[in-house]
């Protein structure tokens, strides 16, 4: 309270050495009590915004100065001594009348944004009224929103024609600053007393809860705009819901600008024709990938506006989409932007770099000085020479905005020094801000290119007005939002340097938003990991506990009965763990029907893409490793299954074609399937193509089934398409996705039907860190090979075997004759059965690929935790890691696709 | 003697005084900077790993983490010889990764000032002996001070994963044609 006292003090000895009602100091008096809104204890909020009200009646003359002054000191007086009890007391409570109106952020969002075109339009005003009077209107609000309204009202009745009373707008402007500080204020007091020493920063509005809940309004966003252009109207609304709330979001983040922002593309939405809205669409798409972008930053802790400045151009660019009503509108918010341009010499900027931190420090010190004591002329001379040196070795590089910015403030400085302005007040949050902006544009210089240049917020010329409008003693006006100073910290650090790519792709996000509505815990995958791994120990050292010999046949029931509670609390907490990693396939389903928009406007060929089943739950490592397969099988089915639309009328499809992605759980496995309604796969081109390539040889050409045929198309190298496109056709693509579904323990399968469609089934393992193995013996080492890799296993008749010249060892099965493959010999080990019809033979790999490999035995089929073995055996050729079976023993884990292809290489020398 | 020993020299009796955990490896006796050492355990059975080479003993399960075990005795070219009750297996950190040697057994920690240290005669160049560090003295005894993390070398271990299978099929070599 001891800051929140001083503060009230000051501003009563400044009011008493008021002497006649000049309105710049009652003007100074108001932003200085402004200031405390936000840090007084709640309980006198309401008196606090009676001192302005009536502060601002004397300034705006509605009340004489002579009658109200001394009233006006009594009231600063009780409300000094209010605070002074609080030393003692309990701060209070707000009390619980009425929060604050949910919507009224918004309504101050709109207020301010009319507010700033007032003096250029009348009917601004008029505007405005109409929404103070409403919410003036509302039953129960709160004393102290009351009086801040009331005192707006009366602010706008004199600035309206009618009035012109000059000081109008000015208090205008203050008057919307009291009432958005206690709105603030109001509704971010749930009850607990926000009335700390330092106040409400703005760290503590942004709540990540609300960013969770935000980002996932941006998938809603997203999915509303691409439902959108089917002229869906309800989609059209509420994607401008999204909108809006998320433009409140931002509001109450303090990011007003970009609130602003948003809600103006919201009213754009709302008016975009039918023949405009695939274009606007796009830019909306794109608004909504940076606000994405910007939110993840956010959640990551950095508290940039790297929002504004882009999304200002986009909006700028719809807006110009529409004929004519709102394009003045959205160009006027965005005066031309300014620009930093780095100069080539790298080296001269890292000397800057060293430097310019050492002044602004130095300078940061002399004005925290200059708090306590204004007129100190060390400290003032200290600030000075801060800017000058900064402006200096700015100015070697030809750094315009950081000279000019630096600049201004020395000028502002100068003015203190000759004493022409008390560097106090507004005067000194004007060199704050002017040091804040030098500080950030220094980190802009460090984040922008050699040679580049970065726009800058269009705030940043506003900023340099209010300086020199400072340095001549004007009052330079109020920063738009100085307590919060969402506005004037506005990202150049963040903004995006021009000539960068400007790709916001999805795949720079890797947040995952889980689609419950719940409340949400930020961890730390690490952390996760190590429970995670933690657990498993627990059931192996709970498996190894029961596999013991007095446990397992023990005959104390009780005993039995507390191990058999333990093993269903540990199944429980293993399931518990691996739900952990899990999370939805909603975003990667929604970035592919994004991919699949995009790709139908580059191509041409309208589609209806559609999916289901996104709420199946997938291990977060595969989510990341799917995006790519499916990136590919989707490219795939617009460039090459779907036929163009002209094709399709003559083969009476519809025009538009269907691409359908689903997603379920099936036996342990997540499914995901694409399926396209086109011209299926090209069998025959396929097979000609194959046997050109040699991929396949004739013989063996004709026998090969339909599907076998088909699942030719994951080789390298073989691609049907005749054309090469931009995005597909190298004829690499499926070769991917095969095998980095192979990678992760999966299958693709095709089933393609000519002029049908095709299907692609891709099936995944539930998490990376299980599989289910099915565990072999070879000599005296068990190995445990994954039971998705194995078709069926048996044991060999003898005459079933042969010894092919120059094959080597090949097995028939079922009329056809595939390799043999010892396990003991390729990995040469002795005392494994000779005979092999003794031993068991298993089925693996694919149909082109097909081989036999001879195990001692089958121990048995279970769930093991897979282990790296660490980097020394990382490359080592068929096995693909270790797991700790119930004995403790370390077995380790086949590749069958690995082992396969080394036992392959042998044999072929 | 190459450049490369002359670093190592200059290295002792700087860094090379303090605790060391002797341990024989035949008739030899080694010694490991006690900083490097994380546990000592008893044999335990070693899953193999195969196309390894014969000094790769294999991995075992160390309280859930899988760590490879690496058999000095093979390692140094002496003669295998059956594990006896004695054999156990140091468990040393190389910067942060955990490996498991195996030796003969395990003597005593000493502490070794700097007087007892001695540079690592010279071989001659055909002999490698990069990783040991110095030469202890203790009494009579003569005590190689390794240093464990040049044991394995980086080209070693990179290796490791590349390793030929030593047997030979009988088979004739054709290339497949599927």
């Amino acid at each position: 309270m001891g800051e929140v006292l001083e503060r009230l003090n000051n501003a009563a000895a400044y009011l008493a050495c008021l002497d006649d009602g000049k309105p710049e100091q009652l003007e100074e008096f108001i932003s200085s009590l402004q200031s405390l809104l936000s840090i007084v204890p709640a309980d006198v909020l309401t008196d606090l915004v009676d001192i302005i009200s009536s502060a601002a009646s004397m300034v705006l003359g509605t009340k004489s100065f002579s009658e109200s002054y001394p009233q006006l000191s009594k009231q600063l007086e009780l409300l000094i001594k209010k605070v002074e009890k609080h030393g003692q007391e309990v701060p209070g409570e707000i009390p619980p009348a009425a929060p604050p109106p949910g919507n009224l952020s918004m309504d101050i969002a709109v207020l301010t944004g009319l507010a700033e075109e007032m003096e250029s339009d009348p009917r601004a005003a008029e505007g405005m009224r109409n929404i103070v009077r409403r919410i003036a209107g509302v039953k129960g609000l709160h004393p102290a929103l009351a009086s801040a309204v009331s005192v707006l009202d009366v602010s706008l009745e004199e600035a309206s024609p009618a009035g012109k009373n000059p000081s109008a707008p000015e208090m205008v402007r203050q008057s919307l600053s009291v009432l958005e500080k206690v709105v603030e204020r109001l509704a971010s007091s749930g009850g607990d007393d926000p009335a700390g020493e330092e106040g409400i920063r703005q760290d503590d509005l942004i709540d990540t809860d609300h960013l969770e809940a935000s980002l996932q309004k941006v998938e809603e966003l997203e999915e509303a705009l691409l439902r959108m252009e089917n002229d869906d109207q309800d989609a059209r609304l509420e994607a401008a819901a999204c909108l809006l709330h998320l433009g409140g979001f931002c509001e109450k983040a303090s990011f007003h600008r970009a609130g602003e922002i948003l809600r103006k593309a919201a009213d754009l939405l709302r008016s975009l024709e039918h023949a405009e809205l695939h274009d606007g669409v796009d830019f909306l798409l794109e608004l909504k990938d940076l606000l994405e972008l910007f939110l993840g930053n956010l959640l990551s802790g950095e508290k940039e506006d790297s929002f504004s400045a882009r999304a200002a151009e986009i909006l700028e660019k719809l807006s110009n989409l529409l004929p004519d009503s709102m394009p003045e509108k959205g160009k006027k918010s965005v005066p031309p932007p300014l620009y930093l341009q780095l100069p080539d010499d790298e080296l001269e900027i890292q000397d800057f770099l060293a430097e310019a931190p050492e002044y602004i420090q130095s300078v940061e010190w002399a004005l925290m000085e200059l708090e306590k004591d204004p007129k100190n002329p060390d400290h003032l001379n200290e600030a000075f020479r801060g800017f000058h040196n900064l402006k200096g070795s700015a100015g070697f590089l030809k750094l315009k905005p950081l000279v000019d910015l630096s600049h201004a403030a020395e000028s502002l400085l100068e003015a203190a020094r000759e004493g022409r302005v008390v560097l106090a007040g507004p005067y000194f949050d004007l060199a704050f801000e002017a040091l804040d902006n030098l500080k950030n544009l220094v980190k802009a210089v460090e984040a922008t290119p050699v040679g580049r240049s970065r726009p800058l917020p269009p705030h940043f010329s506003i900023l340099l007005e209010r300086l020199q409008k400072g340095a001549t003693g004007e009052s330079p006006g109020p920063a738009k939002d100085t307590a919060a100073s969402g506005e004037p910290r506005t990202d150049l650090a963040a903004g995006k340097a021009e000539g960068e790519p400007g790709d916001f792709s999805f795949r720079r996000q890797k947040k995952q938003v889980s689609g419950k509505a719940d409340s949400l815990v930020k961890v730390s995958t690490r952390r996760l990991d190590n429970l995670i791994d933690a657990v498993g120990e627990l059931v192996i050292a709970h498996s190894m506990v029961m596999q013991e010999k007095e446990i397992a046949e023990t005959r104390n029931s009780r005993l039995a009965r507390n191990l058999s509670q333990l093993t269903k609390i540990i199944r429980e907490l293993q399931e518990l763990a691996m739900g952990m990693r899990m999370v939805s396939l909603k975003s990667t389903f929604q970035k592919m029907a994004r991919l699949a928009r995009d790709l139908s406007t580059r191509s041409g060929i309208p589609l209806d893409f559609s999916y289901h089943g996104e709420e199946t739950e997938i291990d977060r490592n595969l989510v990341e490793e799917i995006y790519n397969p499916l990136v590919h099988l989707v490219r795939n089915a617009v460039d090459h299954g779907l036929e163009s639309p002209e094709e399709r009328r003559r083969k009476g499809k519809p025009e538009r074609g269907r691409i359908r992605l689903r997603g379920y759980h099936e036996g342990g496995n997540v499914v995901i399937e694409l399926e396209d309604d086109g011209r299926g796969i090209d069998t025959e081109g396929i097979l000609q193509k194959a046997v050109r390539m040699k991929i396949v040889n004739e013989g063996e050409a004709k026998r090969l089934s339909t599907d076998e045929i088909h699942r030719l198309i994951f080789h390298d190298g073989l691609s049907t398409a005749e054309r090469v496109t931009e995005v597909s056709g190298r004829g690499v693509g499926m070769g991917v996705v095969k095998n980095t579904v192979e990678k992760l323990r999966g299958r693709v399968d095709i089933h393609s039907r000519p002029g049908k469609g095709t299907l692609f089934t891709i099936r995944l393992p539930l998490t990376l860190a299980i599989i289910d193995g099915m565990v072999v013996r070879v000599a005296d080492q068990e190995y445990v090979i994954p039971s998705i890799a194995i078709h069926s296993s048996f044991q060999p008749q003898k005459e079933q075997v042969h010894t092919v010249a120059g094959k080597g060892e090949m097995i028939s099965l079922r009329g056809q004759i595939i390799p043999l493959f010892r396990l003991n010999r390729l990995f040469g080990m002795e005392g494994a059965k000779e005979n092999p019809w003794e031993a068991l033979a298993l089925v693996m790999g694919e149909n082109g690929d097909r081989c036999a490999v001879l195990v001692d035995d089958i121990v048995g089929q279970q769930q093991v935790v897979i282990k790296s073995l660490g980097d020394i055996f990382a490359r080592l050729p068929g096995i693909a890691g270790g797991a700790v079976m119930g004995s403790g023993k370390v077995a380790l884990i086949l590749d069958p696709q690995g082992l396969i292809q080394a036992a392959r290489s042998k044999r072929a020398g | 003697m190459g450049t490369a020993a002359e670093v190592e020299q200059a290295g002792v009796g700087t860094t090379a005084q303090g605790k060391y955990l002797t341990f024989t490896l035949g008739s030899e006796e080694y010694g490991l900077e006690i900083l490097r050492v994380k546990e000592i355990i008893g044999l335990m059975e070693i899953t193999h790993v195969p196309r390894m080479p014969a000094f790769v003993r294999g991995v075992i399960n160390l309280r859930g983490k899988i760590i490879p075990v690496i058999d000095l005795r093979l390692k140094f070219g002496m003669e295998a010889h059956d594990d006896t009750r004695e054999t156990c297996i140091i468990v040393v950190d190389l910067d942060g990764v955990n490996m498991g040697i195996v030796v003969d057994r395990v003597s005593e920690v000493l502490d070794l000032g700097e007087n007892d240290i001695e540079e690592t005669p010279d071989f001659g160049t055909a002999v490698e002996t990069d990783f040991i560090m110095g030469m202890g003295k203790s009494g009579e005894r003569v005590i190689m001070l390794l240093d464990i993390g040049k044991v394995l070398t980086d080209k070693e271990i990179s290796s490791l994963a590349e390793m030929e299978e030593a047997d030979t099929d009988q088979e004739t070599e054709q290339p497949e044609n599927r």
